[in-house]
């Protein structure tokens, strides 16, 4: 579920409800709870059981929340209603730093190395997912657990690929600005267009050779092929795949070196009294208006 | 690009994932993204035992080496 939803179900929360059978949020007295439904009960029972609610949120990589005793939006559905920790700044993948985005992939990553010590893994890697709470990246959608089959892949595989891996490798390899495509792509930039995009020297990297190469080219040729379910990724073979994909991640490198504000706090041209006159300035005009958020 | 569909993926296919596209199955617009996963999953699972082996390897070094310079100070 993506912030965008909070907004929709605040109009209409029978439209957008279909998106995830698990829940969905919806607003109450100006405040933001969400329902976890029925179908979803063993995985909500498993998250709050097996102690993975609580190692999470004490890392700082779940939001909280606390179960409350409200009436829910559709009863029929409802298993429980909670009620999330409010996040009071919500921002969009686009609009983040290249380094905000990485900080987001590796604390998906995180987050599915822990999920899966404790029975579970994520059923999606959106980064609509994530939201930056007091300086760090967030998991804000507390239904996005199943519980983990041994054997089974990872369902939010190509998810992850598409919203951060192709997004920040495109800024590292090619430019910085590319990660404005995620503004157009609303499901993560498409693996053969980043493929297309990026340079030869890219492919040098296993991890890009792999999840974005092999990847797209894998997407080509066996779009809509039959495939045996039998055949099993072991636990194993899925730790290393999450640990090949965070060796891709911290891999990447951008320095803002070279650009026009890289070095603006070294090579501006304001004398020492015209910079103290401008932080007086600032602080002046913050204290007059005293905004909620800066 | 062109390379990696003529070359790379036909050989991993038929090292790996012969068996993936018979028997009993489904249709699924990721099938790609599926098929990939499982086809790397061997090979990123190996690299992963010699990257924890090796850090195993390491680790044993660092602290046998550490007790003998405890065993000079003392």
């Amino acid at each position: 579920m993506t912030p965008a939803d909070i907004h929709l179900e605040q109009r209409d929360p029978e439209s957008s409800s279909f998106r995830d059978p698990s829940g969905f949020l919806f607003t109450s007295g100006g405040v933001l709870y969400r329902q976890v439904n029925q179908s979803y009960r063993p995985d909500y029972d498993r998250l709050m059981e097996s102690g993975l609610y609580e190692r999470l949120v004490e890392q700082g990589l779940l939001v909280p929340h606390q179960e409350v005793d409200i009436e829910p939006y559709r009863a029929g559905l409802a298993y429980k209603v909670i009620q999330p920790q409010a996040v009071p700044f919500i921002s969009y993948p686009y609009e983040w730093c290249f380094s905000q985005l990485q900080d987001a992939a590796l604390a998906t990553l995180q987050i599915q190395k822990t999920a899966l010590e404790h029975g579970m893994a994520l059923k999606d890697s959106s980064a609509y997912n994530i939201q930056f709470y007091q300086g760090r990246p967030c998991l804000i959608d507390t239904l996005s657990f199943e519980v983990y089959q041994e054997g089974r892949p990872w369902t939010a595989y190509r998810q992850f690929c598409q919203h951060f891996l192709a997004p920040l490798s495109l800024m590292a390899y090619r430019d910085v600005r590319l990660g404005q495509l995620l503004r157009t792509n609303i499901d993560g930039i498409p693996l053969d267009l980043a493929a297309g995009l990026l340079p030869f020297k890219a492919r040098l990297s296993l991890p890009l050779f792999l999840h974005i190469y092999l990847h797209a080219a894998s997407q080509k040729r066996y779009a809509g092929q039959r495939v045996d379910t039998a055949r099993q990724v072991s636990s194993t073979a899925m730790k290393g795949l999450i640990d090949s994909l965070e060796a891709g991640v911290r891999g990447l490198k951008w320095s803002p070196a070279g650009t026009a504000w890289g070095d603006y706090y070294e090579e501006h041209n304001y004398t020492q009294r015209g910079i103290e006159h401008k932080k007086a300035l600032v602080q002046e005009f913050m204290e007059a208006i005293r905004p909620e958020n800066v | 690009m062109n390379l990696i569909v003529t070359v790379f993926l036909p050989l991993l296919t038929a090292i790996f994932a012969g068996p993936l596209l018979k028997g009993k199955a489904y249709l699924d617009p990721g099938s790609g993204s599926f098929i990939l996963q499982i086809l790397i999953a061997t090979l990123v699972g190996g690299l992963f035992i010699l990257k924890t082996f090796w850090q195993r390897v390491q680790t044993f070094f660092r602290s046998l080496f550490s007790r003998n310079k405890d065993d000079q100070e003392e």
